[in-house]
Parts: C-alpha cells; sequence; structure tokens
C-alpha cells in the first residue's frame, strides 16, 4: 500500500515538472462538499475564508493564492470540482467512495471530527426494535441516510452484517429526525447514522422503539484530497505541512473549530484499503 | 406592533459560544434621545408606538427603540417598553444599513433577559428573547447552536403562556425556526414539527398573511408542494390586500416563496 501511495505521488510529481510552469504559482481553490450536511455555500463561506487564510499563511502563501468555498450539494460540488482551479478537495468518504475515481480525487489527509481523539467513525443501522433481525428482513425496505447518495458506501459498509437484499430503496435524506420517526411508527424504513447522529439517538422521545441492527467497522470521516494533477507536488507538500500545523497556531484552530474539525492527520494505509473496499460494496 | 415574520433569518453557522450573558443595564439599551423631565411611562410608549409605525422611515424606528427603552427606564417595573425595544431593534438589524447589527442584536438579547427578569411568566418576555436570539445568531454566528436551542426553549414557553399574542407570533416563529434551522443532531430543525406549528398558527389567526407564508414555506420543505403553493398564494392575496406597514415586505417574501416552490424541492432521491 505505501509502495502504491510513493507512486502515484511520484507519478505526480513527474507530471508537475512536465507541466505548465505557471502552474505552480497559479491560485487554487480548496472546494468542500458534504451532502447531506446544513448551511449553504453562502453562510459557510466566513469559515472557509477562514481555513484558506490560516491554511496559506501557514503555508507562506500570499494572499489569494489559496481560496476555499463550500457546495452543499451533490452536484453542485461536481460542478465546482471540474473547474480547473479546484485543485484540492474537503470531502466525506461517502464522496469520495462515489466519485473518487471519476474525478480523480487523491486522498491525502484524514479528518479528526471535534471531539474526537482519533479519526474515524462508525454508522450504525437502525430499525423500529423487533423489526429487523438480519438483512433479508429488510427487503422492501426504504433504507435513509444522510450518505444514500453512495450506495456502494452504503452497502459496503453493512457488509460484515450481510448482503443487503437488491429491493431495499436507498436514499438520500437529510431529514434524518423524520425518517427516524416513519422507523418508530413501524413503516418499512430502516436509517443509517453517522457517528454524530448516533450519538444522540438516546435523546430522542421515540428512541426506545428503535433499536441498532447493526455497526460498520470504524470508517474514516472524511478527506482532504488532491484533484488530478491540478496542484504541483511542491504546492502540495507545503499546503499538506500547513494543514496539518493548523492546530498549532490560534487561527489555525479557530478555522478548524469552525468547521466542527479538531484537525487533520496523515493518511493511514487502511483507509484507503477501505476505500477501495468500499468502492465495490463488499466485505 | 412588528409581527415576527419570514424576514427573521436565521444562522445556519456551527458555532457554539453562549448566546447569553449579564446584560447590561436597562440604561444603555437605547440610542440618545431627549426626553422631557416628568414624562410618564404611558406617554412614552404612545410617541414609541407611533414612531414605530411610520416605518420604513429607519430615522423613526430609532426615535422609538430609544423611547421604548427611555419608557423602561421610568417604569421599572413595566414590560411594555422592554418588547418594544426588541421590535424596534429587530426591525432596524433588517433595514437600518447603518447599523452596528451585532450590537442590536445584542441589546435586543440583553432586552429580553431584563424583561423575563421583571416578569418570568410573559409571553410577551419569552416571545421578544426568542426573536432578540435569532437575530443574535443571525449576526454572531458563533452564538447559533445555543442560541437556536434556546429560541426554541422560550418559543415553546410563549406559546404556552398565551398562543394568540401577535396574531399567534410564538406557533408562527416556532415553525420557521423548525423548518430553517440546521437538522437534527446538530439543531433543533424538524420540518415536520414545524408544519404542526405553522397549522396551529394559521387555525388561530388564519388571515393574518405571515401565518398562511409560514405554512407554504413548512409544506414546501416536506414536500407538499402543491399544497405549499396554496398556501403562499392564499398569503400572497392577503398580503395584497394588507394595510400593513410590512405588508409589502410579505408580498415579497410570498413571491420569492412561489419562485422558489417552481423549483425542484430536494426531499430525498431513490437510488
Amino acid at each position: 500500500m505505501r509502495v502504491a501511495a510513493a507512486v502515484v505521488l511520484a507519478a505526480l510529481s513527474a507530471s508537475a515538472l512536465a507541466a505548465d510552469p505557471a502552474r505552480a504559482s497559479r491560485p487554487v481553490t480548496l472546494v468542500a462538499c458534504a451532502p447531506g450536511q446544513p448551511g449553504t455555500t453562502a453562510e459557510a463561506q466566513p469559515g472557509m475564508d477562514a481555513l484558506a487564510s490560516a491554511a496559506a499563511r501557514a503555508a507562506g502563501w500570499p494572499a489569494g493564492a489559496l481560496a476555499a468555498v463550500y457546495e452543499p450539494a451533490e452536484r453542485d460540488g461536481l460542478v465546482r470540482l471540474g473547474r480547473p482551479d479546484a485543485a484540492a478537495a474537503l470531502v466525506p468518504l461517502p464522496f469520495v467512495v462515489k466519485h473518487g475515481a471519476a474525478l480523480k480525487l487523491v486522498p491525502r489527509l484524514e479528518v479528526v471530527t471535534q471531539g474526537a481523539r482519533e479519526p474515524g467513525e462508525v454508522w450504525t443501522l437502525v430499525a423500529r426494535r423487533g423489526r429487523v433481525a438480519s438483512p433479508a428482513a429488510l427487503s422492501g425496505f426504504t433504507l435513509s441516510s444522510t450518505a444514500g447518495y453512495a450506495p456502494a458506501f452504503v452497502r459496503g459498509a453493512l457488509a460484515s452484517w450481510g448482503r443487503l437484499p437488491e429491493d431495499v430503496r436507498i436514499v438520500e435524506s437529510s431529514q434524518v429526525l423524520s425518517m427516524l420517526r416513519k422507523a418508530a411508527k413501524g413503516e418499512p424504513v430502516a436509517v443509517l447514522l453517522d457517528g454524530a447522529q448516533t450519538a444522540a439517538l438516546p435523546s430522542l422521545p421515540f428512541a426506545s422503539e428503535l433499536e441498532a441492527v447493526a455497526r460498520s467497522a470504524k470508517l474514516p470521516s472524511g478527506f482532504v484530497v488532491t484533484v488530478g494533477e491540478r496542484l504541483p507536488a511542491a504546492r502540495w507538500r507545503a499546503l499538506e505541512k500547513a494543514l496539518l500545523a493548523l492546530p498549532s497556531s490560534p487561527d489555525g484552530a479557530s478555522a478548524l473549530r469552525g468547521l466542527q474539525m479538531e484537525r487533520l492527520v496523515p493518511l493511514e494505509p487502511a483507509a484507503l484499503q477501505e476505500i477501495r473496499r468500499l468502492r465495490g460494496g463488499s466485505r | 406592533m412588528i409581527p415576527a415574520s419570514p424576514a427573521l433569518v436565521l444562522a445556519l453557522a456551527l458555532g457554539c459560544a453562549a448566546a447569553l450573558r449579564a446584560p447590561k443595564p436597562v440604561g444603555a439599551l437605547g440610542g440618545p434621545v431627549h426626553v422631557a423631565p416628568g414624562r410618564s411611562a404611558a406617554e412614552l410608549l404612545a410617541e414609541a408606538r407611533a414612531a414605530l409605525e411610520r416605518r420604513p422611515d429607519v430615522a423613526e424606528v430609532r426615535k422609538a427603540e430609544s423611547l421604548f427603552v427611555a419608557a423602561a427606564q421610568v417604569d421599572p417595573a413595566g414590560v411594555e417598553g422592554l418588547y418594544g425595544a426588541i421590535e424596534a431593534k429587530v426591525w432596524l438589524i433588517d433595514h437600518d444599513r447603518a447599523a452596528d447589527r451585532g450590537a442590536l442584536a445584542r441589546s435586543a438579547v440583553d432586552a429580553g433577559q431584563w424583561c423575563l427578569r421583571r416578569a418570568p411568566s410573559s409571553a410577551w418576555c419569552d416571545y421578544g428573547l426568542a426573536q432578540a436570539l435569532g437575530m443574535q445568531a443571525q449576526e454572531e454566528r458563533s452564538t447559533a447552536l445555543d442560541g437556536l436551542k434556546k429560541m426554541v426553549e422560550h418559543l415553546r414557553r410563549a406559546a404556552a403562556e398565551d398562543p394568540s399574542i401577535d396574531s399567534a407570533g410564538p406557533e408562527r416563529v416556532l415553525a420557521l425556526v423548525l423548518v430553517r434551522a440546521p437538522a437534527w443532531p446538530l439543531g433543533p430543525g424538524d420540518p415536520e414539527t414545524a408544519l404542526e406549528e405553522a397549522r396551529k398558527a394559521v387555525a388561530r389567526a388564519p388571515d393574518f398573511p405571515p401565518n398562511p407564508l409560514a405554512l407554504g414555506e413548512t409544506l414546501l420543505a416536506t414536500g407538499a408542494t402543491d399544497e405549499g403553493r396554496a398556501a403562499t398564494k392564499r398569503a400572497l392575496a392577503l398580503a395584497e390586500r394588507s394595510a400593513e406597514p410590512d405588508a409589502k415586505e410579505w408580498v415579497k417574501d410570498g413571491k420569492a416563496l412561489l419562485e422558489r416552490a417552481a423549483r425542484p424541492v430536494d426531499v430525498g432521491a431513490a437510488r
């Protein structure tokens, strides 16, 4: 795995040397895209500006060399990532599973979410108590999740529990509460919750009507990725160092807090293995 | 009286600073205004209300804000001045381009806290503090998460104390908070409960345009597109016939909502 990653980096470096020299100093944009999460582009912009400013300062880049923008919707994120200045991105695991290959997203750093000590989170499948004893019991169900836009992720995350029936209807919905209510009422609905949602579940008044029927392994939450070969290797190295150092400066720590992140950490090889496994939707 | 309407935009930021802090003294909550010695609170309130009715004249609303605060100083037990000051501040945040919006929002929260200290069971004070917290969440996003949760608590209290105030204001504003706030578990957002609250508001005051407007917004957010459009069109028709000073804004809000309703609604797509 480490060899493979090194080969990728070497290939990027080589192509960078052969590429347009102007690329070495061109302003670049970090695109954050988190389908199913709250907030609009405009509302998130102050936080994104803070992140770009702190990272650029730490990298020793001039003002304006790095911008950051948030696109909450999958479709808008894809459009924004299609623009040539979009050289890096901050995206959740399901997004990488679904679009990583097509967009040539190269995972570089892993996100440690606010309040967590290490990267990663466990996803939990929740259904009405006593209703779902095995994957087969989900036949004809709607399986809702904020990650429902990436069905391969959903199937892959639950693969250790068993294979989901083909007729499970996987849907994306940010209305998690509404779907949980439906499940609690006995409708054929199950909900795949992320780590934060799972932690908050006991606080719901109808929590006793629900039960966790399956849990994923600990999976990466999100990544900083580079996009194709848009960021020359030397510039990425400077940006990587800056992003890793964010918690050690007041503005960097504040920028991370504003985006609900504790810190960014170097990518573990196991994370790449997980991505490959989840792309296949398999165990 | 300024009805709280969909113009009360909520912040969706993720900050976690405390929304409440020790309030400044009542005397520090208003701008400079000349008050002749010996004037009663009733006289000051009457003048303030008259000035407030002259909106959208910004200078008059600023004057109203200060007069309301002056009334609250003259009558240390009264709450009308404090609620009126909140109304004026909330309006100025949305309309006064020269204003320090953050300072106005903070002082509105302070006025709300004083109001509740003076009358702990007053629906108006809970309702006023809730509106102030919403504006503060918008202007100082670090307070958004705590502020929105407290806003919901105070609106529920106001609705329990007296749901009829401000033409079913507590239920209407609660509907708007719940439909616009970040969803569970991050925030109090809950479109289905928002719809229930909007229906209650319409049942209580059906001909008050912001109520069917809130119903339209919550119906659209829960995927009931046809019903949502119908409620919004009804609100628009009512607003166009209204002589209220805010009627033009309700018309604008209604048209914007109908325009939004014409676009696809994302309530979850099958894969």
